[in-house]
């Protein structure tokens, strides 16, 4: 995985609230993501914030994370890191409203904030705890069927919480690799 | 109708008919008034301003008790429209009074400015209380959420009306309050521009915003601000009551209720948050 760069989100304030605010710290992190390489991690730190309110929250993450999962800005991968969780329940219910997740890495944790439902969030779990998975590996650990599995790497990959990467099967064809963009243990 | 009591979110309720029976000119007798909150007193300030731009004065009988007019003094709201109400006796003689604790009534105008009277706010509660994360989170979180949607939302169609957003926070022995409201078109006509609630009675409208967090924008990412500070209230055992137009929505712990108050335009919202969280 590409090394990871930061946006430290309180070079715009401690306390972060409308949306105006929000739109512009949009376009800052939107411009870090599109300077990344292929494959690259942008950390959007909230460290040193005391409050980030819903508002600016979607305008800011959220709204950029619909963004991603769109297909904008592609194998560019957004994550957030914060000093405790309760700074991000704001974002976390604005992420659930759009039906987005993202990864929060909350001190020495990971967590997945937003909703992403069970069958997707077991996938994940997998994945992290790997580093990384084939359909048929997942198919595998979970007892379920090869497409079943391909399906779950897919949706991960389009909400921009694993990369997937190409590779020749030994038997012929194209498979997908599902690579976590952090370790379980919030190892970034 | 003379007042003997506190002058409150309540009590409000009940006066407004009368000043209405002589608007633009009402006489809004304070002489027997024992207090005035900061949602009563902000709510003053805006009825008196409509008052004015309805071509009348709101005359003004001030409290004879010197608490009360200590109370209503160090609310600001007579410096806010001192000139545009006529009172009993020259204000200039209310200069003097000072204020028991922190108080701020502050004018919401543009979005760009509401950080900055946020930042000020709280600046100055942090110097007073020992306040932990949490608690300056809810208290600034409200804030930030409440004052812009006036910019936002309290004139969405850019007609020729003045929304005159105000804010004001007050400490309190046992907690802290903090207002925030506006004469705009108020919640059920601002959500009515979306179709799908279109059709909403008041209530109905005040209800959908608060529970289900509606918004007048199609966006799924836009709304759910006002129900998540509901929430955020409901958890910290403190008090929310929101007026728009005809309908009232009063939630106290677990309880909240809906019903019909004397119209006035706008939105106008009093969160009492415990001062034990403050301290939490």
């Amino acid at each position: 995985m590409v090394e990871g760069k930061a946006v430290q989100l309180n070079r715009f304030g401690r306390r972060l609230g409308t949306r105006e605010e929000g739109a512009r710290a949009r376009e800052v992190i939107r411009q870090a993501l599109q300077a990344l390489p292929p494959g690259g991690r942008l950390f959007v730190d909230l460290s040193g914030l005391e409050v980030l309110s819903g508002s600016f929250a979607d305008e800011a993450l959220a709204s950029l994370l619909a963004e991603l999962r769109d297909g904008a800005l592609p194998d560019r991968y957004l994550l957030i890191r914060a000093d405790d969780g309760e700074l991000v329940e704001d974002l976390s219910q604005r992420l659930a409203q759009r039906g987005l997740a993202a990864l929060a890495l909350l001190g020495e944790a990971v967590q997945v904030i937003g909703r992403l439902p069970p069958y997707l969030a077991e996938a994940l779990e997998l994945v992290m705890t790997r580093g990384e998975m084939t359909s048929p590996e997942l198919a595998q650990a979970l007892s379920i069927s090869v497409k079943n599995a391909s399906v779950r790497l897919g949706e991960l990959a389009k909400l921009r919480l694993v990369r997937t990467v190409q590779e020749t099967r030994p038997v012929g064809g194209v498979q997908y690799r599902a690579v976590s963009l952090v370790s379980s243990k919030g190892t970034s | 109708m003379k007042m003997t009591r506190r002058l409150d979110v309540w009590a409000l309720n009940g006066y407004l008919s009368e000043w209405d029976r002589a608007f633009p000119r009402p006489l809004i007798d304070l002489s027997r008034v024992q207090g005035v909150d900061p949602f009563a007193a902000a709510f003053l300030a805006l009825y008196a301003r409509r008052c004015s731009e309805a071509g009348g004065r709101a005359r003004v009988l001030l409290p004879d008790r010197p608490e009360a007019l200590a109370d209503l003094a160090a609310s600001g709201v007579l410096s806010l429209v001192g000139e545009e109400i006529w009172t009993d006796r020259p204000l200039d003689s209310l200069k003097q009074l000072q204020p028991g604790g922190f108080a701020a009534l502050v004018r919401v105008e543009e979005e760009r400015t509401v950080r900055g009277l946020v930042d000020m706010v709280c600046d100055s509660l942090r110097d007073r209380f020992p306040l932990g994360e949490t608690s300056m989170r809810i208290l600034a979180g409200a804030m930030l959420e409440l004052a812009q949607n006036i910019p936002q939302h309290a004139n969405p169609l850019g007609e020729e009306i003045d929304p005159w957003g105000l804010m004001a926070v007050r400490e309190y022995q046992d907690h802290i309050h903090l207002v925030v409201m506006d004469k705009g078109v108020g919640l059920h006509r601002s959500l009515g521009l979306n179709p799908r609630y279109r059709d909403l009675e008041e209530k109905e409208a005040l209800e959908a915003v608060l529970i289900q967090g509606a918004s007048r924008f199609q966006d799924r990412g836009r709304g759910g601000a006002l129900r998540r500070i509901r929430q955020v209230i409901q958890a910290n055992e403190g008090r929310l009551f929101v007026r728009s137009g005809g309908a009232g929505f009063w939630q106290a712990e677990v309880e909240w209720s809906v019903g019909e108050v004397h119209p006035f335009p706008g939105v106008q919202v009093s969160i009492q948050l415990p001062r034990a969280l403050f301290f939490g």
